[in-house]
């Protein structure tokens, strides 16, 4: 028998157990015990392990039971105990490991708890409480290498005795790592990656399983590695292929926030879990004394989901780079200057201009900012990247511009009929004190991002770039625009002959590694005959909402 | 016959082994028979007939063994006298998991290579497990609960137990 029908014997069989199975598929696994005896073999084997399971259930998965049963409510207030007092204790030295930890070395020692407690009360309760919650928490395989420190920042560690370093190999067992200040991130062999945000103390629980005793942990799990959990001393999480933030504060709650995908939530011992399902965009406080779940906002800035220590950078957020706050010559993050701009004459200026027509013809680069490559005015035939790519299709337009170019203006900076005018959309101020924008009065502007340069500059792949885009409704005047993004030359959206006021337009153009520039233009959509009669250059408020690029982390260890 | 006896020490010597095997020969009688009325049904008379054989019994011997090899026979019988329903598998079929049902022999034995290769699993597939199995959730539920298809689940359902079943198979080297 090959492994496929093997697979479908087992799930017939499994059917037959639920009696779900269809009356086809019943003939087709009576056609093959039928014709073979390997076969039927097969499914006897697979009845008495169902038989067994069915019957001696929890005998055969009695350690994780038994222990789970063990952690009763006054075990966790010994636990929350602990936690209360955790930061104050200095952990000068490890218990011994105990090898192998098996279910009847556990229940031999149970008589010793007691002793054992008393004894850690002496000398520090809470440390030997957290010791043994855990021995009995799960039965592990102890000394394995299961992950690794793969990045840190501005960490401290308890153990000063043993530095951790980038690169340290954390294996599976009892040892408890206190990170008191700082950042950590472990990238498990099965690829989940988990940064913790110091203070929190966390075990290795398995291959799959980290024990965060308190603290913050923010987990990445791709979809290999489905079925990673995180346990706190109230709950359990697990992962189906997602990310997600876990806090266990020292009150004994847990909090989870799901950011992608789904996760399973579970609170209670045996027969009285309360099992959870808590899908993106959802959040959960799992109570500790009266282990219930309830509902709770999302907090989207709540965790560190990523950091570059190289960089000294941490986001919070969901890994987005503000091309609106490049453009007012910041990185990104929101460091722009709000009085700079960018003239197609002399790049970065934080001079006023008068608004008189000008003509620029070529390219300008812009050197002061390695993030942008320059800018340029759409014309026909147009020059859009300091490498020369070339766009052949814009729509011919005057080639003059009459306004810089802005990010995130501030609010009411644009005159207009003597009136001061800021940027909205449906009641949304898009201004350095509302949502992002680049914001290119008058059409005819041009500008390409060095997407290499980025990527360089904040070790992080691009996934994706997003924006909406429209037209200002700042006035009745009539105007006509065209939109574009393009991607080395390529154009890959555009909007043209575009003459709706106040409405916004979803772009999203999807990024490869290997893709250099992006460029975004707008330009004056001009009847080609009687340009002057027809030119909506200066009643075109051309905007670029929330342009950012989205990120994606790349692992730390190929940095 | 029962009633007759059932004060008798015999009588509680065999309702204390039946007590202890009975699940264990209703499996193997429901392997060969996955309608549960006619497993009840020859469950019955294999339970009779060990009771009327009950002198034929060594104490000590293998109990289990013992009804699994009655059972055998009556299943064989009852398929020879029964019309074959739709919910039961054909004589051929049923020849064959009886010629390959020593495997229902080594049950203690599954039990403990069972616990050890359990702890094998990933925790998510021990995870599974305990929820098919020790929360008693269906697979259809369990699909719901995890927001996947219920085909996948099944066949989530299925790679553990072969592997479980791989894991067994090294253990005892059947």
């Amino acid at each position: 028998m090959d492994e496929k029908e093997i697979s479908k014997i087992t799930v017939y069989t499994l059917k037959l157990v639920e009696q779900t199975i269809g009356p086809e598929e019943f003939e087709e696994l009576n056609s093959i015990l039928s014709a073979n005896p390997d076969a039927a073999r097969h499914y006897n084997s697979l009845m008495m392990m169902i038989s067994n399971f069915q019957d001696r259930g929890k005998e055969i998965v009695y350690d994780e039971i038994t222990i789970e049963g063990a952690l009763k409510n006054a075990f966790w207030k010994e636990m929350a105990d602990y936690e209360r007092t955790a930061l104050a204790v200095e952990i000068s030295k490890e218990e011994p490991e105990k090898e192998d930890k098996t279910l009847t070395e556990i229940r031999k020692i149970r008589p010793k708890v007691s002793k054992l407690s008393i004894y850690s009360l002496l000398l520090c309760s809470a440390t030997l409480i957290f010791v043994i919650a855990y021995a009995h928490l799960i039965s592990m395989r102890h000394g394995i290498e299961v992950a690794t420190l793969s990045d840190s920042m501005n960490a401290k560690w308890a153990d000063i005795a043993s530095p951790v370093e980038k690169g340290t190999r954390l294996v599976t067992g009892e040892k408890r790592w206190l990170l008191r200040e700082g950042y950590a991130e472990l990238l498990f062999d099965n690829q989940a990656r988990v940064v913790l945000e110091g203070p929190a103390e966390f075990k290795i629980l398995a291959e799959d399983r980290i024990g965060l005793s308190f603290g913050k942990v923010y987990a990445t799990v791709p979809k290999n590695a489905i079925g990673f959990s995180v346990y706190t001393p109230i709950a359990k999480i697990i992962d189906m292929g997602t990310e997600f933030g876990v806090e266990a504060d020292l009150g004994g709650n847990t909090q989870l926030h799901v950011f992608e995908g789904r996760t399973v939530l579970l609170v209670g011992q045996n027969d009285h879990t309360i099992n959870v399902k808590v899908s993106a965009g959802q959040a959960r406080n799992a109570s500790g004394s009266t282990q219930t779940i309830t509902e709770i906002p999302l907090h989207e800035n709540y965790f560190v989901r990523t950091f570059d220590s190289t960089q000294n950078i941490v986001w919070r957020q969901p890994l987005l780079l503000d091309l609106a706050d490049i453009v007012r010559n910041g990185n990104g993050l929101g460091t722009g200057n709000s009085q700079m701009r960018l003239n197609y004459i002399k790049g970065f200026t934080t001079e006023h201009r008068g608004g008189e027509t000008l003509i620029a013809k070529n390219y300008l680069p812009i050197k002061s900012h390695p993030f942008i490559d320059g800018i340029f005015i759409p014309n026909g035939r147009t020059v859009v990247s300091s490498r020369g790519d070339v766009f052949e299709d814009f729509l011919i337009t005057s080639g003059v511009h009459c306004a810089d170019l802005f990010g995130n203006p501030p609010p009411g900076m644009y005159y207009l009929d003597a009136q001061q005018r800021t940027v909205q959309f449906n009641g949304q101020e898009y201004s350095e004190r509302g949502k992002s924008c680049i914001f290119m009065p008058g059409s005819n502007h041009g500008i390409t991002f060095d997407l290499d340069a980025i990527r360089r500059h904040y070790n992080l792949k691009i996934d994706r770039f997003t924006s909406r885009v429209g037209l200002a409704d700042f006035d009745d005047k009539r105007c006509n625009a065209n939109f574009y993004v393009l991607v080395d030359g390529q154009l890959r959206y555009s909007l043209l002959g575009y003459s709706q006021k106040g409405v916004l337009n979803d772009v999203s153009v999807k990024l490869e590694d290997t893709d250099r520039f992006l460029t975004l233009a707008t330009s004056e959509n001009v009847d080609q005959i009687d340009y002057m009669a027809n030119s909506t250059l200066r009643e075109n408020f051309c905007v670029f909402a929330e342009p950012v690029l989205v990120l994606k982390r790349i692992d730390s260890m190929q940095r | 016959m029962m009633k007759e006896a059932d004060n008798s020490p015999k009588y509680k010597l065999f309702i204390r082994l039946l007590t202890a095997n009975q699940k264990r020969i209703y499996g193997f009688i429901y392997a060969l028979m996955p309608n549960q009325a006619a497993s009840e049904d020859i469950m019955q008379q294999t339970s009779l007939f060990m009771w009327e054989h009950f002198d034929d019994f060594r104490e000590g011997t293998n109990f289990s063994a013992w009804g699994i090899t009655i059972a055998r026979n009556l299943v064989r019988q009852y398929c020879r006298k029964q019309k074959r329903s739709l919910i039961t598998f054909d004589s051929q079929a049923i020849e064959n998991l009886i010629d390959q049902s020593d495997v229902f022999e080594t049950q203690d034995d599954q039990i403990t290579a069972l616990r050890h290769c359990f702890k094998k699993l990933q925790s998510y597939e021990q995870e599974m497990l305990r929820m098919r199995y020790i929360q008693r959730i269906r697979v259809p539920e369990i699909a719901e609960n995890l927001n996947r298809t219920t085909g996948h689940i099944y066949r989530v359902m299925a790679r553990i137990h072969n592997s479980l079943l791989k894991c067994i198979k090294r253990q005892l080297s059947f």
